[in-house]
């Protein structure tokens, strides 16, 4: 089953949390410089307030009497960020193969494939997350995405019977649903596919569904055809580019003892991240996800076994070993637990292209260029002296996550005497 | 006017010496203890670092409980508020530090100074226990 949890008018919630005097009360954000609407309480939307208004019609949709009950505040994004980590490392840390999908929601897999078991368990995960974080949490659970999109937002929809969690857990279950959703509201069904499909008599997504796959194939591209096949329950994971690429990066690594030092497996998921970031860029691609998993020993008995993978998407896909590493560390510390003892470890990155294809986010504060320069340099000064000669700080723990490597030929390690090199002459200049 | 200005907490950790000895208030002799060891102050103080906010005090309502104007707090939102705990209310549209005083007639929040006074929440308070208190961090 998959399960997604969405955070119910996120911006809203933080804010709230932080200033209690909002509850109860219609709430806007707004965007940089005050522009539009990002967000709404639900009784700013009660007000007839819409989504992506701009601050200065919203007195338009509501009438001028009305304005002053409206409290319409800026976006403060790195509050809203904290929040969100808070959220992701909680379900990261309960839930398996969890994918952040956005700000406020994530996907994941239910525990229990029991449909009670899993119903009680989501439903202590909201309540976990609200008196942790204070932030309240719907989540929907189905038998693929698609389905538990929409199992989300009936339960958003519906906080008095539902209490924030409802499952689409059997075929009956299920049309109903898709009657009641109108053929906008599926996930990746746009405005302009919405028309289209309105123009072919198909208004909602039951009717959607009776529509035949030979017509869908010919009249819509594939990815239409992989919603149209979802909304049926049939899991098109595997083949959605949403998630998996045509390609993938891949470093991982078995470690020679079990290691239970947080430190230490960070420092291989640095290395691993920076190792994979090195790859993209020799081959001129970008990336847009970050995966990590961690892996404990299953034969060991003595230590509890645990494993886990969390991917993160990128704000605009990237190269630089700064950002990939940024992103992989923000992974780990999602799914890191203390008191294991981990085996193995790895970094893959996912939605790779071409850097010419990379379309910037209006939203990202990174400087790109500033990074590839600093990244052809780093390369640079690797490719002329030593692999290693440059890394980044956090690599270098103990180094017990690095191989068994007793019976290691010399001439492999000739590369170090750069690091020995520039040891011995400070040591010289402090004795004199 | 609030009491209190919550704030989040930047998880890197940061490795301190640990100076491994018992101190006594006396005078350490650093070559007693055994150096090496770290510690991460994130480590140490806070166990759930996804509850854990932090809030730096105003005003002196809590003095003699050790809390005082400047004071950092950190709040753990996991744990479960008790009768007798210090924790972070939100009433009547301000948040405030308090002690929890769980009673026959209702909830009080009793102040620790003298000049200040008990505070019996009833139904028309705005009233919330945000987060309780984990830890003082002050200044010397």
């Amino acid at each position: 089953m998959y399960c997604l949890a969405d955070c119910n008018n996120f911006f809203v919630s933080c804010e709230r949390l932080y200033d209690p005097t909002l509850n109860g009360r219609p709430v806007v954000v707004l965007s940089n410089n005050d522009g539009c609407v990002i967000a709404r309480s639900n009784e700013a939307k009660a007000m007839g307030i819409p989504m992506g208004c701009p601050a200065f019609q919203i007195k338009k949709h509501i009438g001028t009497a009305r304005l002053n009950d409206v409290i319409q505040l800026s976006a403060r994004h790195t509050l809203y960020h904290d929040i969100s980590l808070r959220i992701m490392s909680l379900l990261g840390r309960s839930c398996e193969r969890l994918e952040v999908y956005s700000v406020d929601e994530a996907f994941f897999q239910a525990p229990f494939n029991d449909p009670v078991k899993d119903e009680q368990f989501l439903r202590d995960l909201v309540a976990k997350i609200y008196k942790y974080v204070g932030i309240p949490v719907s989540i929907g659970y189905a038998p693929t995405r698609t389905l538990a999109k929409i199992a989300s937002r009936i339960a958003k929809k519906n906080p008095d019977t539902t209490q924030g969690v409802y499952g689409l857990t059997s075929q009956h279950l299920i049309d109903s649903a898709l009657v009641k959703t109108d053929i906008s509201d599926v996930w990746g069904i746009g405005r302009r596919l919405t028309e289209a499909l309105r123009n072919r008599g198909v208004g909602s997504a039951a009717q959607f569904v009776q529509y035949p796959n030979s017509l869908v194939r010919s009249l819509f591209n594939i990815t239409v055809a992989h919603t149209h096949a979802e909304l049926k329950g049939i899991d098109c994971t595997a083949a959605s580019p949403v998630t998996v690429a045509h390609k993938s990066i891949m470093n991982s690594r078995t470690f020679g003892t079990l290691i239970t030092s947080r430190n230490e497996v960070q420092a291989a998921v640095v290395h691993f991240a920076e190792h994979c970031s090195r790859q993209l860029r020799s081959e001129g691609s970008v990336a847009g996800t970050v995966m990590v998993y961690v892996r404990g020993d299953r034969y060991r008995e003595d230590v509890p076994f645990y494993s886990n993978s969390c991917q993160l998407n990128l704000a605009t896909p990237s190269s630089s070993a700064l950002t990939i590493v940024h992103y992989a560390l923000q992974a780990f510390s999602c799914i890191f637990k203390e008191g294991f003892g981990y085996r193995k470890a790895g970094v893959m990155l996912l939605n790779i292209k071409p850097e010419t294809m990379v379309q910037l986010n209006l939203f990202d504060k990174e400087d790109h260029n500033k990074q590839n320069r600093l990244m052809r340099a780093i390369d640079h000064i690797n490719t002329r002296y030593a692999t290693q000669a440059v890394n980044l700080a956090s690599t270098s723990a103990k180094g017990e996550w690095k191989p068994r490597q007793q019976h290691l030929n010399q001439s492999a390690q000739s590369a170090l005497h750069i690091y020995s090199g520039m040891v011995a002459s400070s040591k010289k200049k402090s004795s004199l | 006017m609030n009491e209190l200005e919550i704030n989040s907490i930047d998880q890197d950790p940061i490795s301190l010496q640990f100076f491994d000895s018992q101190i006594q208030a006396g005078f350490p002799s650093p070559a007693q203890g055994s150096f090496g060891d770290t510690i991460d102050l994130n480590d140490e103080l806070i166990s759930n670092p996804e509850a854990t906010f932090c809030a730096r005090v105003i005003g002196n309502s809590m003095i003699d409980s050790g809390i005082n104007e400047g004071d950092l707090l950190l709040i753990d939102r996991s744990l479960t508020p008790h009768d007798g705990c210090i924790a972070v209310c939100f009433i009547d549209g301000e948040f405030t530090v308090k002690r929890v005083s769980i009673r026959a007639d209702g909830i009080y929040l009793v102040p620790a100074n003298k000049r200040f006074p008990e505070l019996h929440v009833n139904s028309d308070n705005n009233f919330q226990i945000w987060g309780v208190v984990s830890h003082i961090i002050k200044k010397l």
